[in-house]
């Protein structure tokens, strides 16, 4: 069951960022009551790669929005840095689901929307700063266009920048590389590793996708359809877990058996029948 | 998305224009001489329209069609009065102070419609406790305030500017409303995450957002204001042109009143392309 106080090498080491303590969220749905996030306890350490996985309707969306702060949770509390959260803020950069891409501005003018809100004045200045980004997710061909005319893949890059920009200490990501194209989606991961690498900023990402959470992560954090967080697994994989050094034997050995170890875990947690109060 | 192209005046002016380029396109492959055949094809029907639209006008006129007076009414005869009234300056001195009325009245309802509708379509309680007043009142002919406006402003053009003030603020502000309220949450809650307050979400979000709908609200009201300025312009007023039409009805100069109706539909004709010039600059399509 929940392993909220999990010793692991590195959240030991680090200093803890966010930390969770029995956060439930409750749903009215038809005049029943849902329970969608139970009792989950969590710390997330400083610059750290968490991914949270588990079948669908296991609360994670619900879990990310409540640490970004566009939801309160029913009971238990979420804190940043010791403060509770009351509410979005800049310091916690969200990507959706869906791509919020302002349908008027093109890749460049969104990208420089977060300098505007932050009062950002210089034409020159927003421009080199958000130039920076958009040349990091590689949409440098793409700045002058407009988000009908881009695909996909480039506006998951285009929204990436937008929020990258902005600078903030952590990152939450909602299946930001769901329905992308298996080629899109290698390319997104090794560079959202360089981008987290090079920028020192926390990850919280969401997904269903186990091979995705392995390759990414430094913890898998597995929700069961309950709500709860079930197990929290640590991936110690040495990285880059891509190119030359994801074809040493040994590493795609490591890395298949980790996945299964989620895998099972994941199985165990659909298992269980949604809890209804 | 929650918007539907069709409904977008933008979008369709959009598709007839590449629809018309499509063909050209096609044909300048073909050949290098089938400009002229091009453009024919391409306007060919608007070109019909208008020569059906006069020559069933003067069918009827020939024909005795309203009465013994017909002959005047001809557009043959509307043509050679608006060359006298060009001549003599009838047209600018009536036409001028027209229009003056008509901008004057729309820049004022602009001011006022276009940040009353952002709130309150920013604003949910707002939009309800406006609700109810505002479908009230949109319902009522301005003329119908004619006798008050003219007890309070008295006769002349503050009380004609009233009117088309009261007539254009509708459309402005149920159009800006209803773009500000269709807003997608998606933007608000990534402006959000981005530390955006309510003003930074009301100037990069919800205002940009609504541009395509003020603009189909001002392509509204300059409609009816233009529509209603010939009325509002038989109380009192010395000049313009619905003074004008009475004026020439008064001296029987009905080829005058049949050239003023044509000046009245070819200036109503341009200021709404000028209208579906702006929505074609500045809406932004998905």
């Amino acid at each position: 069951m929940a392993e909220g106080t999990n010793d692991n090498v590195q959240s030991g080491r680090r200093k803890t960022l966010i930390s969770l303590k029995g956060v439930t969220k409750i749903y009215q749905k038809s005049g029943k009551d849902l329970e969608a996030v139970s009792g989950c306890d969590l710390e997330i350490a400083e610059n750290e790669f968490l991914v949270i996985v588990g079948p669908t309707g296991s609360g994670k969306s619900t879990l990310l929005k409540m640490i970004a702060g566009f939801e309160p949770p029913t009971s238990g509390e979420i804190r940043l840095e010791g403060e509770l959260i009351k509410g979005p803020g800049a310091d916690r950069g969200m990507i959706f689901q869906e791509y919020a891409l302002l349908p008027w501005r093109t890749v460049l003018k969104n990208v420089e929307l977060g300098l505007e809100l932050k009062g950002v004045s210089g034409e020159k200045e927003k421009k080199e700063l958000a130039m920076n980004y958009i040349d990091m997710v590689g949409l440098t061909y793409a700045a002058g266009k407009y988000p009908v005319e881009l695909s996909g893949g480039m506006k998951r890059r285009a929204s990436l920048a937008m929020i990258l920009v902005t600078k903030p200490k952590i990152l939450l990501m909602d299946g930001p590389f769901n329905a992308l194209d298996s080629k899109t989606k290698l390319t997104l991961h090794n560079e959202i590793v360089r981008i987290w690498e090079h920028e020192h900023n926390t990850i919280i990402f969401v997904t269903s996708e186990l091979d995705e959470a392995v390759k990414l992560s430094d913890r898998i954090a597995v929700m069961n359809k309950r709500g709860q967080i079930s197990r929290i697994i640590d991936n110690t994989l040495p990285r880059p877990r891509f190119g030359k050094e994801a074809l040493a034997p040994d590493f795609h050995h490591r890395f298949v058996a980790l996945r299964e170890e989620v895998m099972n875990e994941v199985k165990i947690g659909a298992g269980l029948e949604a809890c209804t109060i | 998305m929650a918007y539907d192209s069709s409904n977008c005046i933008a979008c369709r002016s959009q598709r007839i224009n590449k629809f018309m380029n499509m063909g050209s396109k096609e044909d300048n492959k073909q050949s290098g001489s089938g400009v002229i055949v091009d453009f024919i094809k391409g306007r060919g029907f608007y070109l019909l329209g208008i020569l059906l639209f006069l020559a069933a006008w003067q069918i009827a006129c020939s024909l005795k069609g309203f009465g013994d007076f017909s002959e005047a009414f001809s557009p043959l005869s509307a043509a050679l009065a608006l060359l006298e009234m060009a001549r003599n300056g009838d047209i600018l001195h009536h036409a001028i102070p027209s229009l003056r009325r008509v901008l004057v009245s729309l820049s004022l309802a602009i001011v006022f419609a276009l940040p009353t509708g952002v709130l309150v379509g920013y604003f949910r309680q707002l939009e309800q406790i406006t609700y109810v007043p505002f479908q009230f009142m949109r319902m009522i002919s301005p003329l119908a305030w004619m006798p008050i406006a003219i007890i309070i402003f008295g006769v002349g053009d503050v009380s004609v500017t009233f009117l088309l003030w009261l007539v254009a603020i509708w459309p402005l502000i149920l159009n800006t409303v209803h773009g500000a309220g269709r807003v997608s949450p998606l933007w608000l809650n990534m402006a959000k995450t981005m530390g955006a307050k309510d003003m930074g979400i009301l100037s990069k979000i919800i205002i940009p957002a609504a541009i395509p709908d003020m603009l189909t609200g001002l392509r509204l009201a300059v409609g009816v204001s233009w529509i209603i300025l010939v009325p509002a312009e038989m109380l009192g007023v010395p000049d313009g042109l619905g003074y004008f039409i009475l004026d020439t009805r008064d001296r029987f100069r009905y080829d005058q009143l049949m050239a003023t109706i044509f000046i009245i539909g070819a200036i109503g004709y341009l200021l709404d392309s000028a209208n579906r010039w702006l929505i074609s600059k500045f809406a932004w399509k998905i």
